[in-house]
């Protein structure tokens, strides 16, 4: 077995074609998943590695679906279970390649328990968190990423929480390979997803795990059809968060 | 190829006894066999006998694919959002299900296969239901139990034994859930005995409920 976790054998010369799913894909028009779905079909023929020793494993949500686009053996499971399933499967067969995709609601909130352990046992898996700081499959509820302030179907008044930072989070559990690119910047976006998958270790538990970190924009503008930008809290929700002291729950 | 869920109980689960760990190289093996050939392979296809889908490992080339909690087209495994084929595809899930309990073997009666009473049960109440029945038996009574290893499914002769008792007493250590599916599965009288004390059920209480319901004396 490699570091990276795929096993020995010659990877036939693969294009991006030949990663892609028969599926029609379905996201919002515009949404940052397409070209980062683009970009790691793109990136897949790089690794070096059979397709048939690739594994996708999603939780719930936008970016859970990607599994189904992938021409990979592919796992959609359980909200924010992804890294449970997937230690297994590391466990069970370390000679394939596993990526795990999640987003900042399945990742940090529904699944951030999950998250912590994956991180801190260094489980050797990609994990490729999409975070468009809001829970888009459910019609637009704030996330745990979601900014203070930010008006959402579920916070009418503006967020009155302070949102987490994924990448503090990840490196407080020792997570050894963090990284951040936007779905916007493709080139940057291509090494980073070649380097966090090509991120080695040098056995099972030593392994590290990986955080890719995708940051998607707009997404807001698409949710909320009418306006214009980015979301923002009324004024008057803006200026209750700017007074609060941080962390403090706005007053009933 | 079903989830398994194994119900335990407070008693059972927080409970210590000295158990002897079998030898796992002793246990009888559970055979797989994974699909390996790509000519016809589809993910949702199904063993006519069981509904079970092929088993594929993760790393055989040519049988690349996804699964995953949205809804499939039946032998495909494409998403489908069809309304008819979900119905389809919802009936043949519980189909499936139905369908373990060909696995399950002939449910074992303590006491007569005919009679006045039966006392049907599961879980850590084993012990407290057999020492109630055994003592009505002694008693002369009329009285059988069968102490349920499967609830879904339910045994499939379940529904046969359950008919050839005048009453069924159901005592559970909660608010009466199996006797609820029983009455609803069945359609027979069953009724319950509960107590949620968080402590295991006495036989003394349920030999006495067996002879209330019986409407004669201990």
């Amino acid at each position: 077995m490699t570091p990276s976790g795929a096993g020995a054998k010659e990877a036939p010369k693969y294009t991006k074609k030949d990663f892609e799913s028969d599926q029609d894909v379905r996201w919002c028009p515009g949404c940052g998943d397409y070209a980062i779905l683009s970009a790691i079909q793109k990136t897949m023929p790089d690794l070096g590695i059979p397709k048939e020793d690739i594994v996708f494993i999603s939780g719930i949500g936008c970016s859970s679906r990607f599994p189904y686009y992938m021409n990979t053996y592919g796992f959609h499971t359980i909200h924010g279970r992804a890294p449970a399933i997937a230690t297994g499967l590391r466990v069970a067969r370390p000679e394939l390649k596993i990526f795990v995709v999640t987003g900042d609601g399945d990742g940090l909130s529904i699944g951030g328990n999950h998250m912590l352990h994956v991180l801190r046992r260094n489980v050797n898996l990609t994990i490729l968190l999409f975070n468009n700081r809001i829970y888009g499959l459910t019609k637009g509820q704030y996330s745990p990423t979601s900014e203070l302030g930010k008006v959402t179907k579920s916070t009418p008044v503006g967020s009155a929480d302070r949102p987490v930072n994924p990448l503090a989070f990840a490196l407080g559990c020792g997570a050894t390979f963090v990284a951040r690119t936007v779905d916007r910047n493709i080139p940057h976006m291509d090494e980073m997803l070649k380097r966090a998958a090509k991120h080695r270790g040098t056995g099972l538990h030593r392994d590290p795990p990986e955080l890719q970190r995708l940051q998607r924009s707009g997404v807001e503008r698409d949710l909320r059809p009418g306006v214009q930008g980015p979301a923002r809290a009324p004024a008057r929700a803006r200026q209750a968060s700017a007074l609060r002291p941080a962390g403090r729950p706005p007053r009933a | 190829m079903v989830p398994v869920i194994v119900l335990s109980d407070g008693f059972l689960a927080n409970g210590s006894e000295p158990w002897l760990i079998p030898d796992v190289t002793k246990l009888p093996p559970i055979e797989i066999t994974f699909r390996t050939e790509p000519e016809g392979f589809f993910p949702y296809l199904r063993d006519p006998a069981t509904l079970a889908r092929p088993w594929v490992r993760p790393g055989t080339p040519g049988l690349e694919h996804r699964i995953g909690g949205i809804e499939k087209q039946d032998v495909t495994g494409n998403i489908s959002y069809d309304p008819d084929n979900h119905d389809h595809m919802v009936r043949t899930r519980a189909e499936k299900v139905r369908r373990v309990g060909q696995e399950i073997p002939p449910t074992s009666i303590n006491g007569p296969a005919t009679g006045d009473l039966l006392v049907v049960g599961w879980g850590g109440t084993y012990g407290a239901i057999t020492a109630a029945v055994e003592q009505a038996q002694t008693a002369g009574k009329s009285v059988a139990s069968v102490h349920l290893r499967h609830l879904n499914p339910l045994p499939p002769d379940l529904g046969h034994i359950l008919r050839e008792y005048r009453k069924v007493l159901v005592p559970e250590i909660n608010s009466g859930q199996l006797v609820r599916v029983l009455r609803a599965e069945y359609l027979v009288d069953a009724v319950g005995f509960n107590r949620v004390r968080g402590l295991p059920l006495a036989s003394e209480e349920i030999y006495e409920a067996i002879n209330q319901l019986l409407g004669s004396k201990p």
